[in-house]
């Protein structure tokens, strides 16, 4: 029962931070109408750029707070950069072609990341509480429970956001129907530079959290694919959703890494894959997402 | 089937090759392409045969792809799982069961598509996106399977898949290869051609405008998906045999997500939907890959080969960002506005 019990509460954890770091890659969708499978490269650049200011537990460089200052304000300036050139005359296109941009600049900014860092793995300094938590004969991540206490305070945060606040029934607005939106009085260039400054800067946080756990690394490029399981399973369009849908998918991992690994060796790392193919097959829109009617 | 003059013969009007002109444009181009190799050769440049050979195989598996993503419209990233399939198909049957290469690859081929046929059940009832994910998750579970299966070598692969006889002879020499991989390239060309102006070829594209209206017209949305991945797997399960007896070691990390992500920019590239298309999207990328090798390895650029394969995504997927936002419908666009204004002049387009 412990064991039960030890692999639900980490899962809990763990999914905590996965709804976080979904969030990101919802409002882009939500806001800009772009699926952006590059989410995992923003992370490592995030990731990355934390190192640069931050630097790795053996030779730190700044402060925690300033240099994670820096590492947000570069996050922004990038979103915005990525908005102006890249996404603003995508705007009116077929989402296809947005989403095929999406794949172009995933292969740049991998490519920008090897040219510039190379394919090392290193820690980083941040002041996350580490080790292990034991609570009677159960361990728990440190790191997880700030990070999902973050999780749930961001969420509960942009939930108040989008429901109480302007600008944000404005890109609620903007998302249910453009063209009304801006008849309406609302800016569309100021939604969408919303939209992907708060995905860069979720995406740059959500890449430390991980990279406070297993390194900084192109390996943090993998989290898109997380990222793609919790997003279908709680709904492409829903912010609670991905929480619900993190903690599912992260409860899965763990039960599936304890009872099956033993007869299915490294099963836990496609259990992500084997659940979207399963809401795919059930439910294509996710627990919480709205449902599409289509029209001629 | 984009004719320069109305036709009110349905034959006239679908036919692939329509007058002596072109007739006599193709025949210079075949003997062109069959003479490749010798005229390679004499001008020095044998070495870029075994470029070649790549590239055709290369051109085989992405008019697969073409069939599933330009025709019908349904994004595959997981086309170099069936390109795996394929090769490990024809590596298991011929390395541990001891088939003859023909044999196995006839098996192989169908077994392929047949897989590709079931990736395709999720996707019948989904749009765009989700049907990316879809293949994206089946690449990683074939990937997984072929990782634990004993039968498939795990991480070592499989090594020793022979060489195909034809006639008596052991294919061994490039220009051999050559030979093989460009009928196969033909075969390939002419029946992306012939599916494009069949029944199926129009209801993949009635699917792809709008799957709603085809619906309405009597075609089965779903079957006609299912008949993409079918006939896209058929290709990707050619090309992966013939490459797994060409390189004759078949191992995991030959196939990664990367290829599936360069093989949808190659038919982004060239222009949805056309036979022609996806050949030029083939040879432009290819030939910037090799290029951009020759360049660095030939010391003009002093860089290290993890910067090469850097370099390689980067310049890829800048062409894949500057087509996605300037030229969506690719250089058959761009072509077609040439031939345009061409046909025009001097007045405009």
């Amino acid at each position: 029962m412990t064991v039960f019990l030890q692999l639900f509460l980490s899962g809990l954890l763990l999914g905590g931070v996965y709804g976080l770091i979904a969030m990101g890659f919802v409002i882009t969708y939500r806001s800009a109408g772009v699926f952006n499978i590059a989410y995992g490269q923003f992370a490592v650049l995030g990731a990355f750029m934390a190192w640069v200011f931050l630097g790795s537990p053996t030779a730190p460089r700044m402060p925690f707070v300033p240099a994670l200052a820096l590492t947000l304000a570069a996050a922004v300036v990038f979103a915005l950069a990525i908005e102006r050139f890249l996404f603003r005359r995508m705007i009116g296109k077929p989402v296809v072609a947005s989403f095929m941009l999406t794949l172009g600049l995933l292969a740049v900014l991998h490519s920008v990341v090897m040219l510039v860092w190379g394919a090392r793995t290193t820690a980083i300094a941040t002041p996350l509480p580490k080790g292990p938590l034991f609570l009677g004969s159960i361990v728990l991540a440190r790191e997880y429970l700030l990070a999902s206490g973050l999780a749930l305070l961001l969420a509960a945060g942009l939930a108040a956001f989008f429901r109480f606040t302007r600008l944000g029934l404005a890109m609620r607005a903007a998302y249910e129907n453009q063209t009304a939106a801006r008849c309406l009085g609302v800016r569309a260039r100021r939604v969408a530079q919303i939209a992907w400054v708060l995905c860069a800067v979720i995406a740059t946080a959500g890449g430390i959290i991980i990279a406070s756990v297993i390194g900084v690394s192109l390996l943090l490029s993998e989290l898109v694919m997380v990222v793609l399981a919790v997003v279908l399973i709680g709904g492409m369009d829903s912010l609670g959703g991905c929480l619900v849908g993190g903690l599912i998918l992260a409860v899965s991992q763990q039960l599936a890494s304890y009872y099956l690994n033993p007869l299915l060796p490294g099963v836990d790392g496609i259990v992500s894959m084997v659940l979207i193919v399963v809401i795919l097959l059930i439910r294509p829109t996710g627990l919480f997402g709205t449902r599409a009617i289509e029209r001629v | 089937m984009r004719k320069s003059r109305a036709e009110t013969d349905i034959r006239r009007h679908i036919a692939l090759v329509e007058n002596r002109r072109q007739w006599t444009a193709l025949a210079i181009l075949m003997a062109l392409l069959l003479l490749l190799p010798h005229l390679l050769r004499w001008i020095g440049a044998g070495g870029w045969l075994m470029f070649t050979n790549f590239t055709l195989l290369t051109v085989v598996a992405v008019l697969g792809l073409n069939v599933i993503t330009g025709m019908c419209g349904l994004i595959s990233l997981g086309h170099s799982g069936f390109i795996m399939l394929g090769s490990y198909g024809v590596a298991i049957l011929t390395v541990q069961l001891g088939w003859p290469f023909w044999a196995a690859l006839a098996v192989s081929t169908p077994a392929t598509a047949a897989v590709a046929a079931i990736v395709a059940l999720p996707a019948v009832r989904l749009k765009g996106f989700y049907v990316a994910v879809v293949t994206l998750a089946f690449f990683f579970i074939a990937q997984y399977v072929f990782k634990n299966l004993p039968l498939a070598g795990s991480f070592h692969g499989l090594v020793g898949v022979p060489p195909p006889r034809l006639f008596g002879w052991k294919v061994r020499t490039e220009t051999a290869w050559y030979y093989l991989f460009f009928a196969a390239a033909v075969l390939s060309v002419l029946a992306s051609a012939n599916i494009a102006r069949s029944r199926f070829g129009r209801a993949f594209c009635a699917v792809r405008d709008n799957s709603v209206t085809a619906a309405g017209l009597g075609i089965h949305v779903g079957l006609a998906k299912i008949r993409a991945f079918f006939l896209g797997g058929l290709f990707a399960g050619l090309a992966g045999g013939l490459w797994a007896a060409y390189v004759s070691v078949v191992r995991l990390d030959q196939f990664s997500l990367w290829d599936s992500i360069w093989y949808v920019g190659m038919i982004i590239i060239g222009g949805g939907g056309s036979t022609a298309g996806a050949v030029a999207g083939v040879v432009l990328l290819r030939l910037l890959g090799q290029i951009l090798r020759t360049a660095t390895m030939g010391g003009w650029l002093p860089l290290n080969s993890n910067a090469v394969a850097a370099l390689t995504y980067a310049v890829y997927g800048l062409a894949i960002v500057l087509f996605a936002m300037f030229q969506p419908h690719g250089l058959m666009a761009i072509w077609g506005k040439l031939r345009a204004r061409y046909k025009s002049w001097p007045f405009g387009v």
